[in-house]
């Protein structure tokens, strides 16, 4: 991708543009609206006693959180969820902006989308580790693993609206890939998303988990990247 | 300048800080060291400043082989040079690791400290304590196994809390000089008698003094000549017992040996000879010390931690509320987005007060009281069950109480005394379970109940529900003619299980005999409370 200051600028427009159509839109705030409830709904749930086996409600509620949030982001990433006046990749395909300001733009807008998200679903975690006596911190850790999940999954979702034309077989594609990488948690390891947003996962899966999705992330705005010149000529 | 050191080395102040005793923790376990294991023990902690301090007196008690940690804490405010005494009374499970007790000030920094370790060859089934010159000579064994201790104390180690009379079975008295006793002392001592607690006179007492007069069951009228042959005292010169009214005989070959009576649910005996001069296998010893009964608790309640939930749905609530305001706002303008930064830095400071508050809710203590009440002396059994909803540290309420020990699952439990409350900080994991026990006195007038042809007659009861118990017959209160006296006569017979029998024998191990021998009354707990208020009526 190259960079320079008309990149950041034009790729900055594009932000802009979408952030306003996730959150200057009736349909944008009814979409925070919705994530808030799930948050304040997994929050209760997440106040459940443990027990002494160690097994806590937690756990659930952290999981639910990294569904929620990385849901919320890649449905609006892949366009599952349409915002009035979005402009997917095949828009910006056919206007001015270069692929590398496409590409950049997106990810950064992605990336913004899944902090917000990310940060209204972090209270709920802080209360949760506070409940159990936990450290702030351990909420701040759980919340960058949720993070560069969503925007992993959204990149993909993102490079998918850019390469497959069908709607139909672009959801199938995205649910069907997202279920079957949220399904592997029992194959995959401490490094699954699922295990690693864990409470008091091991660091280590946490960092790899992390890199994994933001590889993918990267990969796939590269891909995103790759797409646009065959879409223009399209 | 040599001269301006010397002025400076006299100075009063500079002199005064020389000559004042240093600052020292003495502490000292048990009854004369001796202990009793699984039941309140007297600890003494005698701490001495050489300078004003300000904040606790801790006492660190080991619990499950070093596992867990109980520090007791009681307020310490001592002027320059200054002195205190600390009669507690602990509960000891840990043969082997010792018991420390330090001075801290306020924030947390010590100031002198001293530990004393149990010795494992000085726990006792039975402790007898004497005061006076003359050791008394019980049985060695004790009838349900193990070994029985025989200490001699002085006035000023009596404990001032009735709970740490608990290790104690008999106290003999050869002297009693009461001007070295304090009033707490003083009343701690009548009120375990009164609670079951047995003391036997063995020497003469001042029957003008206070206590003296309290424990005197006969007068002593002279000599009655020479004691020869008996089983109960050895052979020498008798002193000659007249009953005090209400007080019966103890006769062996038409010469009275002692002489007793009862002081609520407890005993005193007067002997006619000297404690040393009663031997071992005398019946004497078999009438003064207690029969060793199994002490039970109320049975355990499989229940789970309750989260109130309306806290935190509030307080989520609020923030998800807050955070779209702000969303909505930042979709307008730029500014929305400070906004959004100021909920979540709100949130992030709000949020583990939230947490905290939801944890004090959810830590409920399901508390069991019985308050036996004789000769109007009120005195609480408390039984606390609680299990921990998370891992860390949770809080509980206690009412002013003289005693509390804590078992279960832990790490580390302060009981902290402030002035007009108990607070237990217990660190768990989740799902630990942890029991309370407490014993207090209540310093609120207790209903009286007297047998009177029949029937049981009760005063001061203020318009409670109750039930009275005697023999194997219950009969419910029923308001009398006259102001606030109530009266139980029509009889039925007893259901043997009844919950306030059953309470009362978790305060009382010998409560069945006690129903047998005087009426019992017993009222329903108040609002919001589980628990008996059992009164002992005289007959």
């Amino acid at each position: 991708m190259a960079g320079g200051g008309g990149v950041t600028l034009n790729a900055s427009a594009i932000v802009r543009g979408d952030l306003r159509a996730r959150f200057a839109t009736r349909k944008g705030i009814l979409v925070q609206g919705a994530l808030g409830a799930c948050v304040w709904l997994l929050g209760l749930l997440g106040t459940g006693p443990d027990r002494a086996g160690g097994e806590s409600p937690l756990w659930v509620a952290s999981v639910g959180l990294l569904v929620v949030v990385g849901f919320v982001v890649t449905a609006a990433a892949g366009e599952e969820i349409s915002f009035p006046g979005y402009k997917g990749v095949q828009d910006l395909a056919a206007s001015p902006f270069s692929a590398s300001e496409v590409a950049w733009g997106k990810a950064l807008s992605e990336g913004v989308f899944a902090t917000v998200c990310t940060a209204a679903a972090w209270p709920a975690l802080l209360f949760l580790h506070a409940l159990r006596a936990g450290a702030w911190q351990e909420s701040v850790v759980q919340a960058a693993v949720v993070w560069a999940v969503s925007w992993g999954f959204a990149g993909f979702a993102t490079w998918l609206t850019s390469a497959v034309e069908s709607e139909v077989s672009r959801s199938v594609l995205l649910w069907g890939g997202i279920l079957a990488v949220l399904a592997g948690a029992g194959l995959a390891g401490p490094w699954h998303p699922v295990q690693a947003v864990r409470p008091f996962a091991p660091a280590w899966a946490r960092a790899l988990c992390a890199v994994v999705f933001l590889a993918l992330g990267a990969t796939s705005f590269w891909g995103v990247r790759r797409r646009i010149p065959r879409l223009k000529e399209a | 300048m040599l001269f301006l050191l010397f002025a400076l080395w006299f100075s009063p102040s500079h002199l005064a800080a020389a000559w004042a005793q240093p600052t020292s923790v003495r502490v000292s376990l048990g009854w004369d060291g001796w202990i009793r294991f699984g039941t309140w023990n007297p600890v003494t902690v005698d701490v001495q400043v050489d300078r004003p301090v300000r904040g606790w007196l801790v006492v660190e008690v080991p619990q499950e082989f070093g596992t867990q940690r109980v520090r007791l804490r009681h307020r310490v405010d001592l002027p320059p040079a200054g002195g205190a005494r600390w009669h507690l009374a602990v509960m000891l499970s840990d043969a082997r690791r010792p018991v420390r007790a330090s001075v801290v000030l306020e924030e947390g920094s010590p100031v002198a400290s001293a530990e004393v370790a149990p010795q494992p060859e000085r726990a006792a089934a039975s402790v007898v304590a004497y005061l006076g010159a003359d050791p008394p000579t019980p049985p060695q064994e004790v009838s349900s196994g193990g070994r029985r201790a025989v200490v001699r104390l002085t006035e000023e180690l009596l404990p001032d809390r009735a709970a740490a009379y608990a290790s104690l079975d008999l106290l003999v008295v050869g002297e009693l000089d009461e001007r070295r006793l304090s009033e707490a002392q003083r009343r701690a001592l009548q009120t375990w008698v009164l609670h079951g607690g047995r003391v036997v006179v063995a020497g003469w007492l001042l029957p003008t003094a206070p206590l003296s007069g309290w424990l005197s069951v006969a007068q002593e009228v002279g000599a009655a000549g020479e004691a020869a042959g008996l089983r109960s005292v050895t052979d020498g010169p008798l002193r000659l017992l007249h009953p005090l009214p209400g007080s019966q005989l103890v006769v062996e070959r038409s010469r009275t040996v002692a002489v007793w009576a009862s002081r609520g649910l407890g005993r005193v005996y007067a002997w006619a000879v000297g404690a040393a001069r009663v031997p071992p296998d005398s019946p004497l010893w078999y009438l003064a010390l207690p029969a060793p009964l199994p002490h039970e608790g109320p049975p355990e309640v499989e229940s789970r931690p309750r989260v109130p939930l309306a806290p935190a749905a509030a307080g989520l609530g609020l923030y998800v509320a807050l955070w779209l305001v702000a969303v909505w706002l930042a979709g307008r303008s730029g500014l929305g987005w400070l906004a959004a930064g100021l909920v979540l830095a709100a949130s992030a400071a709000g949020m583990p007060v939230l947490a905290d508050r939801v944890r004090q809710s959810s830590a409920v203590l399901e508390a069991v009281w019985v308050e036996v009440a004789v000769e109007g002396t009120r005195r609480t059994y408390g039984w606390g069950r609680t299990q921990a909803p998370y891992r860390g540290s949770h809080t509980y309420t206690l009412p002013s109480v003289e005693a509390v020990a804590v078992s279960g699952g832990f790490t580390e439990v302060e009981v902290a005394w402030l002035a007009d409350r108990v607070l237990v900080r217990a660190d768990q994991a989740a799902g630990e379970r942890l029991r309370l026990r407490w014993e207090a006195l209540a310093d609120v007038p207790a209903p009286q109940a007297e047998a009177r042809n029949g029937a049981v007659v009760v005063q001061g009861a203020g318009g409670a529900e109750g039930l009275a118990f005697w023999g194997s017959r219950q009969a419910p209160l029923e308001r009398s003619g006259a102001s606030d006296q109530w009266v139980a006569s029509r009889w039925q017979p007893v259901e043997p299980h009844h919950p306030a029998l059953e309470a009362f024998r978790w305060a009382q191990p010998g409560a069945a005999t006690i129903v047998e021998d005087r009426p019992v009354v017993a009222f329903p707990p108040g609002e919001g409370r589980q628990g008996w208020l059992v009164v002992v009526g005289s007959r």
